[in-house]
């Protein structure tokens, strides 16, 4: 009498909301090819904050790619809330690493966020609009910087930009490559706080690209460490430290310096 | 403003005074013959006349009105096809080289063909005007078509952005100041060809007039239109600086 | 490499096709190998290297004349903000005035002949020449006009041994621009009202409706444009890629 249950829903605890199941890329090169990922296997619970580190071309953000439709797998395949990732969605937003080029500059601040309401498949009226602008703009800090273009903004303005404009798509899931690898130590440390505030707040499903151990470990709630060439993950840590976290309490947390010790190891080391 | 800044800008205009004082001098001593240098004053009531008796006006309206509607065919052509060229690699491969090849054409070149199959005709005139003015356009417009941002594409799809929104909201905006440069410089490409097409032709306009005057050896008319079209050039050259200033104001760092 | 053929050469056999078919009959009809007939005539005759080498001697000089007084102009201008400020009225009233508009008076001063398309070659050129030395003028790093102070040089020698030095490259694309401009500019002139030169061979043609010779030297003109244009790209490459790197 197995029918009778109900079929269990994708978006239940238990199952993951991402699904990685040996995963492969790789490219054609002039003699035959370049394998950029081998057999990734992932799972990412809903509400999760997965940081991913690794050293520059193990192919992390190809992964990232990959989770965001960007690319399709050479092999394996990827689920997403029961279904395979075909092509890109909005519900898995990505903030870039290049904010300047993912901006629109002819586009002011208010305007960039409307670019993502625009073009949802849910009518809203203009009032409605404008008052979920000003509410994203209010919570990443930009409401003073409204009707400005992106060049007259800061490089942390201009990421604050993105992700607004990312949280106004409404994502189930945020992907970001090395989202604040461009910014100065002040400014990072001040984003860190901010995104884990908003992860926590909207329980929204977060995959991290860095290359920064210490950032990977203070943000997630699981870490991941890839191996270069071809890029394979070589360890997942379950992150245990309490939240909020605490740019300085956390950071000299004993746990905390465990955790950085012990993914040292798995990194590769620089040359 | 500094005083400096004020001191000089006065200085300017009377750099330029000294130039017209200048010419009246030569003018009027006939240091230079009055037969090609009439004395400044001769040549603003020359100007002055044309104003009185309307024929000013008449001149200015035929050469803008036939230059307006052949730009106005070069910019919707222009810009139409350059959306179509630039969005397609593969088309771009097959034209472009051809493209390149007859940019350093001289537009006025196609004048003769143009005569010869639709005589000396307005028809002739609004072909020739929009012929010449369409190629910086269309360059242009592909130029900047092709140039967007690769990632904003990207960004466009993992926000399912549709092609036509791809194209109004991300190509068309991106390429505003590439194709603006091509209008403007389209604009000045068809005020030429309209002043000597009309030389060339009977139509009524500055281009005709100036020509008339020089056969019948009446600088003063001659001067005057000479004028005219220096102003109309200013005129044209204003509101375009406005209308780019305006449209790329994303490009400025403040 | 191939593509780039495929659509010229499906037009000229189209209007070979066309041409020769007799599809329209008309006296402004000719054909490909009509035409390549007509400009190999010409050629032979000398009067299509004569009329080249009067609209080259007349854009060459204007672009020498004109081009001089830009380069010179925009040279001055770039290091006194004085003198930039004094002339900007002045200059900014005479350069809207389209070249075009002073074929009558050139010919009203210099009569027909080679005088009046330098003329107004020489005004054209004078302009792209002078925006362009003055902004590169302008750019100089201030670091080598310091030093041009620290070394106490007077105008002449700091112009010679600092400024130019420096801007080499771009008076050569002020140049390179120019002198398409004057190509332009010396057979528009031709076409309107000078009876020599490539324009005025063009006209004729017209006028006495023989289109395959008009269409040998349209696109004899054209070459001659792009020909111009390629060399003097190549040469700026070679010459200069070691400015741009350093």
């Amino acid at each position: 009498m197995v029918q009778d249950k109900p079929m269990q829903r994708a978006t239940d605890m238990q199952s993951p909301l991402l699904s990685i199941e040996n995963v492969s890329f790789s490219v054609p090169v002039a003699q035959g090819k370049l394998t950029i990922l081998q057999n990734i296997s992932l799972n990412v619970r809903q509400g999760e904050f997965v940081s991913i580190i690794g050293g520059s071309g193990c192919g992390k953000t190809t992964l990232l790619r990959l989770i965001g439709g960007l690319n399709r797998p050479t092999e394996g395949r990827l689920m997403f809330d029961g279904a395979p990732i075909e092509q890109p969605s909005r519900r898995r937003a990505v903030v870039f690493q290049d904010y300047s080029k993912a901006l629109l500059p002819w586009r002011t601040v208010t305007s960039n966020v409307q670019l993502a309401l625009d073009t949802d498949p849910t009518p809203r009226d203009a009032a409605t609009k404008k008052k979920i602008i000003g509410r994203l703009l209010e919570q990443v800090g930009l409401a003073e910087a409204a009707d400005r273009f992106p060049r007259q903004l800061s490089g942390g303005m201009q990421q604050r930009l993105q992700i607004a404009r990312c949280l106004a798509l409404e994502p189930k899931m945020l992907l970001m490559d090395e989202p604040f690898g461009a910014l100065d130590a002040m400014t990072r440390q001040t984003l860190q706080d901010e995104i884990a505030k908003l992860a926590k707040e909207t329980g929204m499903t977060v995959i991290f690209i860095t290359h920064d151990i210490e950032e990977a470990i203070y943000l997630g709630d699981r870490v991941c460490a890839m191996e270069s060439r071809p890029g394979r993950i070589s360890a997942v840590l379950d992150i245990d430290l309490k939240f909020p976290r605490d740019q300085l309490t956390t950071r000299e947390d004993e746990q905390f310096l465990r955790y950085r010790h012990e993914l040292f190891q798995y990194l590769p080391k620089k040359h | 403003m500094t005083a400096r800044a004020i001191l000089l800008n006065i200085g300017s205009v009377v750099v330029l005074l000294l130039f017209l004082a200048l010419w009246q001098f030569a003018a009027v001593t006939d240091l230079v013959s009055r037969v090609f240098l009439p004395p400044v004053t001769d040549a603003f009531d020359a100007l002055w006349r044309q104003v009185e008796d309307g024929s000013l006006v008449q001149a200015i309206l035929g050469t803008t009105g036939r230059m307006l509607v052949g730009f106005a065919f070069a910019v919707v052509v222009g810009c139409g096809f350059g959306l179509l060229i630039g969005l397609s690699p593969t088309v771009r491969a097959y034209i472009e080289p051809s493209l390149e090849f007859l940019r350093p054409l001289p537009a006025s070149a196609i004048i003769p063909v143009a005569i010869l199959m639709l005589g000396l005709t307005k028809t002739m005139i609004i072909f020739v005007i929009a012929f010449g003015s369409l190629w910086p356009i269309l360059l242009a417009t592909i130029q900047g078509v092709k140039s967007v941002e690769p990632r904003l594409f990207e960004m466009a799809r993992t926000m399912e952005l549709s092609s036509r929104e791809v194209i109004t909201s991300i190509v068309l905006p991106s390429a505003v100041p590439d194709i603006f440069a091509g209008v403007r410089l389209g604009l000045t490409v068809s005020l030429i060809l309209a002043v000597i097409t009309e030389m060339m032709s009977a139509e009524v306009g500055l281009g005709a007039n100036i020509l008339h005057a020089a056969r019948s050896f009446n600088s003063p008319d001659l001067f005057a239109g000479v004028i005219t079209l220096g102003l109309l050039g200013l005129v044209i050259n204003a509101i375009m600086e406005t209308a780019q200033r305006h449209l790329t104001r994303w490009q400025q760092d403040y | 490499m191939l593509r780039a053929l495929v659509l010229p050469v499906l037009l000229l056999l189209l209007w070979e096709f066309v041409g020769q078919s007799g599809l329209i009959q008309s006296d402004m009809m000719s054909y490909p190998s009509a035409v390549a007939a007509a400009g190999a005539a010409a050629l032979l005759d000398g009067s299509m290297l004569k009329a080249t080498q009067q609209t080259i001697v007349s854009a060459l000089i204007g672009l020498l004349i004109g081009g001089g007084i830009g380069i010179a102009l925009g040279a001055w201008f770039g290091m006194s903000d004085a003198a930039n400020r004094l002339g900007r009225v002045s200059v900014e009233t005479v350069r809207p005035i389209p070249s075009v508009a002073l074929i009558p008076l050139a010919m009203l001063v210099f009569g027909f002949g080679y005088g009046m398309t330098i003329a107004v070659v020489a005004f054209a050129c004078i302009w792209p020449a002078l925006i362009i030395t003055q902004t590169a003028v302008k750019q100089v790093p201030r670091e080598l006009l310091e030093v041009a102070r620290g070394l106490e040089l007077g105008w002449v020698r700091k112009l010679f041994t600092i400024v130019l030095p420096d801007v080499v490259p771009n008076l050569f694309t002020a140049l390179r621009l120019a002198a398409g401009v004057a190509l332009i500019v010396a057979v528009t002139v031709e076409i309107t009202a000078n009876p020599q030169g490539l324009g005025y061979a063009l006209i004729v043609a017209q006028e006495t409706l023989h289109p395959d010779r008009m269409f040998a030297y349209l696109i004899w003109v054209g070459l001659i444009g792009w020909l111009l244009n390629f060399g003097l790209l190549q040469a700026q490459r070679r010459l200069f890629t070691r400015w741009d790197i350093a």
